[in-house]
């Protein structure tokens, strides 16, 4: 099994228990599919005290909830659009800030562009890459479909951000490329928020 | 507050309405009217009408500003649009009621006018003073239009109700100085 990449899907049937085996190989990359077996390659996984004297092979990610939403007026040289947006999901993550995700990720987006009358919505995403600031500020890319004015679904990409209180969102597709909807948020009437807690 | 004071208090509201319309009326700009009929346990059906009076260009969004703060209003709330135009709800972070023309034939054409925008809330139409802030879309720029507040629109009713009463007072206040 190829858990390097597919221990991200943190709580399915494909994520190992999060503790054991029993290991004996104190530091060492281990296999939890097999005993805990000390292996030479990265796995995601090593040979961890979880208590005192007690070594189990476990991951060396945690899984978190993350949460994206908010939305509001955008506004870019073309009009106003129109954003709603809501994604989360459980995911495991490294320590290093990044938040990645391409499985079970609940979204539900609809924008409008008044310049284009360009209404998209039915968001389907199979990645998310969030990158926590700190101080509330955020950064994220998305990809996925939407079906747009009914038709579709067409391939779009999704950057949003929150910098000092400046906020961002938008929607292009992918293969036109066009962008759909979104840009700097109004101030006062546009706001992202992004947000995790450990999963348990 | 006394008997009186919620007398006082609605007419005050109507009378308010009424010199905001005149005054809406005066400058010919576009501007939303609305009524309020309630609907039982406390909750207010709210019908806008989004008057394109002397605008520069067909309006195609119509932005109801404080929805949630002032409404309550949320995605599970009753909201209403006219045929050719959809809404998105306020939402977390979001507090507008955002309505818009899906296609530029459903746009309000200059001088024409559209009801058919509805909400339901338990916000007492006089508790906000008969009035609220409102934004308009134009439907050539794709641009923000300030709006004057919402005005309040009596029902035939009311209306009726408050010509009588001021005919009335007329004919009182000419019989006693008749008697003078």
């Amino acid at each position: 099994m190829d858990y390097q990449n597919t221990r991200g899907i943190c709580g399915s049937d494909g994520m190992p228990t999060p503790y054991g085996p029993d290991c004996t190989d104190h530091g060492a990359n281990c296999s939890p599919y097999d005993d805990g077996a000390t292996v030479e390659e990265s796995t995601g996984y090593t040979c961890q005290e979880v208590e005192a004297d007690v070594w189990q092979c476990v991951s060396t990610r945690s899984c978190v909830d993350y949460h994206m939403e908010g939305g509001g007026k955008f506004l870019n040289e073309g009009g106003v659009s129109f954003v709603r947006a809501d994604v989360s999901g459980r995911t495991g993550v490294n320590g290093d800030g990044q938040i990645c995700d391409y499985d079970g990720i609940l979204a539900t987006i609809e924008t409008f562009n008044h310049a284009s009358n360009a209404l998209a919505n039915t968001v389907e995403l199979d990645k998310v890459v969030f990158t926590d600031l700190g101080g509330g500020d955020f950064g994220a890319q998305c990809d996925g479909t939407a079906m747009v004015n009914g038709g579709g679904p067409v391939d779009i990409t999704i950057d949003a951000s929150k910098s000092g209180g400046v906020v961002s969102f938008t929607l292009d597709d992918i293969d036109t490329p066009q962008n759909l909807a979104g840009a700097t948020g109004e101030t006062g009437r546009a706001d992202l928020s992004f947000s995790t807690t450990q999963a348990p | 507050m006394s008997k009186r004071m919620h007398i006082m208090r609605p007419r005050l509201g109507l009378l308010l309405a009424l010199v905001a319309l005149a005054t809406s009326a005066a400058t010919a700009a576009p501007n939303v009217t609305f009524t309020t009929t309630p609907i039982g346990v406390g909750l207010f059906e709210y019908d806008l009408t989004l008057n394109d009076v002397g605008g520069p260009e067909p309006l195609s969004g119509l932005d109801i500003l404080d929805a949630n703060s002032v409404f309550g209003l949320t995605s599970g709330s009753t909201i209403g649009a006219p045929a050719g135009w959809s809404y998105f709800a306020p939402a977390p972070l979001v507090n507008e009621l955002d309505y818009f023309s899906l296609s530029g034939a459903s746009d309000i054409a200059v001088g024409a006018s559209l009801g058919g925008f509805s909400f339901v809330s338990s916000t007492d139409p006089a508790s906000i003073g008969f009035t609220f802030a409102v934004e308009a879309i134009g439907g050539t720029s794709s641009t923000q239009i300030p709006l004057p507040n919402a005005v309040y629109m009596p029902e035939p009713s009311t209306g009726l109700l408050l010509a009588s009463a001021l005919a009335a007072l007329g004919v009182a206040r000419r019989r006693s100085a008749r008697r003078g």
